[in-house]
């Protein structure tokens, strides 16, 4: 169960002189209900795993197995790369370019129905998405293209969570977010996270890794750089200024090598960092 | 996807790069020409197009363009093919030369309608081909320029004083955004497929859904991003009605004048010979030899 990403490989533009190595070896495994995020810096390869895990790019060598279905060169004419889709929905790094239909409640329903779900239900499962986005009843008439662009992200999102797949990946998805809108956002994944689903982040928010991310994964070049837990990449990448390790660890290292016994791990925020200090605070009064 | 961008600009330092533009596409027009005339007599047909291709082969090794890459690009054209071949067997006309090659049921399918439909396939790969060689050759700015001064009479006539510049900035602005709206294809084909559209099966009607979700989000966005464009042009102080100066400017040179009496001789000769078409030149005599010998 879970996803296998077993020695991928992408090249793009095999044919033209100008090629580029997007995936170089990639290997590692995601489990069901984590909360992973993905991390590199511009034009890592990221979008491109992202993806190779949707089917949408075939990898030239290696696989991606999700549960039983495997996507590799040899299946790359599969049927079953449909069923994938159901499986693993993907939510692009600007997603609100995909909408096409006359009415927000029409357009988040055209997945649905894309899988062979009936008009009502397809309209029911759509309106409970929106509900879900936090959209309410006023939007659902109205035509995509008349929202703001933030307002267009949230239908986007909704048109995959209508599909109902177990695996969600988010590319970017609070890019060009106001912190409030980017803080429910969040906070509506890890809903779904508390629902069983596995979520998979790309980001470039360190913050964001630090609070939410069970677990990392770097990629530099194509190639996988690092794995393990956020407080771990942070403690790895120290010295690193192409990585922006978030204020409150930097807090927290400073503190810790003033003498402090704090356990990184712990600090997933500002409140956590307060409560590490008050309890460090208690134990030497 | 990536192989749509055939004809795109490369540059190359070749004689056919540094002609001026406005010659290159006068002279381009003049061989469309020179290639849309229709010959009735075959040997003339079989002989001009033989003349055609080496003129064309030659033309694109001294332009240094992919020619493998021209292939590539023309194999879309497959269902054209089928489709103009069936309206040359199944529409009848009265030129029938040659002998009946089968028979589905009562109609006789003649050798005629294959030798037809090949020629004007050819005629197009060729015209496809010059096009490319061109667009190609030479730089987007340039040929916005040559076609600005094609406009140019145009300035002569008051109220329509600066449509030459405007028609002449839109064609170079379109010409600009083709690679990036295959690349927003390409995107758009890919975001519908995660939401389980399926472009490459099912039946006529599923298709069709699939291509309305891809043309609308293509059309919105092509729209914003025009409107995003034309703000940026006034932002930074574009006026279509301000005179202005040009940083390059076309000349005319040696070159030029080869490349245009090469053409211009060409095509004079494809006039005399399409005037004397239907007379029976000389050169249709190898066509009687064969009629004679009854095939
Ligand atoms: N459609 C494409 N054609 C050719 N090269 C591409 C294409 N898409 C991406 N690349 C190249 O592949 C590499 C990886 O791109 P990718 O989009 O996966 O990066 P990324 O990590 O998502 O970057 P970002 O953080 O900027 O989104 C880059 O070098 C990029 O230039
Ligand atoms: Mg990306």
């Amino acid at each position: 169960m879970g996803i296998k990403i077993e020695n991928l490989f992408y090249t793009y533009g095999k044919k033209a002189s100008n090629s580029t190595l997007a995936l170089n070896d990639v290997s590692f495994a995601i489990n069901d209900n984590d909360f992973v995020a993905i991390v590199g810096e511009t034009g890592s390869g990221k979008s491109t795993l992202a993806q190779c895990l949707n089917a949408l790019i075939i990898p030239d060598k290696g696989q991606v197995v999700v549960d039983d279905i495997v996507v590799s060169y040899k299946n790359r004419k599969s049927k079953k790369m449909r069923d994938l889709r159901k499986r693993v929905g993907l939510v692009f790094q600007f997603p609100e370019y995909q909408l096409f239909e006359e009415t927000v409640e029409k357009d988040v329903a055209f997945g649905v129905k894309n899988f062979g779900v009936k008009n009502e239900e397809a309209l029911e499962e759509a309106h409970k998405a929106l509900a879900q986005v936090g959209l309410d009843e006023s939007y659902y008439k109205r035509p995509p293209f008349e929202l703001s662009g933030g307002e267009r992200r949230k239908v986007a999102i909704a048109g995959i969570l209508a599909i109902k797949p177990d695996i969600i990946i988010f590319d970017e998805p609070t890019v060009g977010f106001d912190p409030a809108s980017a803080k429910e956002l969040m906070g509506l994944i890890v809903e779904m996270h508390k629902h069983g689903k596995t979520i998979i982040v790309i980001t470039h928010d360190m913050d964001l890794v630090n609070e939410y991310a069970q677990k990392v994964f770097m990629l530099e070049n194509g190639k996988l750089a690092f794995e393990g837990t956020p407080s771990e990449l942070f403690l790895h990448v120290q010295n690193y200024d192409r990585l922006d390790i978030p204020k409150v660890i930097k807090l927290a290292l400073a503190l810790k090598e003033k003498g402090m016994d704090i356990d990184i791990n712990s600090v997933r925020s500002i409140d956590d960092l307060i409560e590490a200090i008050n309890c460090w605070r208690n134990k030497h009064e | 996807m990536s192989s749509m961008t055939f004809g795109r600009y490369s540059f190359r330092d070749t004689f056919v790069h540094r002609l001026d533009a406005r010659n290159k596409i006068f002279l381009m027009i003049l061989c469309m020409v020179a290639i849309f005339f229709q010959f009735k007599m075959w040997s003339t047909a079989l002989l001009l197009s033989g003349l055609y291709l080496v003129a064309l082969i030659i033309l694109m090794i001294i332009s240094r363009v992919n020619i493998l890459q021209l292939f590539k690009s023309l194999s879309g054209m497959w269902l054209f093919i089928i489709i103009l071949m069936a309206i040359y067997i199944f529409v009848p006309n009265n030129n029938y030369y040659l002998p009946v090659a089968f028979k589905i049921a009562s109609l006789q399918v003649r050798w005629d309608a294959f030798c037809q439909s090949g020629y004007i396939i050819l005629r197009l790969i060729m015209m496809i081909s010059l096009t490319m060689v061109l667009t190609s050759t030479t730089k987007p700015m340039d040929m916005t320029y040559a076609f600005e001064w094609f406009l140019s009479p145009l300035k002569l006539i008051k109220p329509a004083r600066f449509v030459a510049h405007e028609i002449a900035m839109t064609l170079s602005i379109a010409l600009r955004f083709i690679p990036t709206l295959l690349e927003e294809t390409e995107r758009i084909m890919k975001a519908q497929s995660s939401r389980g559209v399926d472009f490459n099966r099912g039946g006529l009607f599923k298709r069709f859904g699939a291509v309305i979700a891809l043309i609308i989000p293509l059309f919105v966005s092509a729209l914003e991003r025009s409107e995003e464009l034309a703000n940026a042009m006034i932002v930074r102080g574009y006026d279509p009605r301000a005179n202005r100066t040009r940083y390059r400017l076309l000349r005319f040179s040696w070159r030029d004048i080869i490349a245009f009496l090469l053409v211009a001789i060409g095509f004079a000769g494809v006039i005399v010979l399409f005037v004397f078409d239907r007379t029976g030149s000389p050169l249709d005599l190898i066509w009687h030899l064969f009629k004679v010998k009854g095939f």
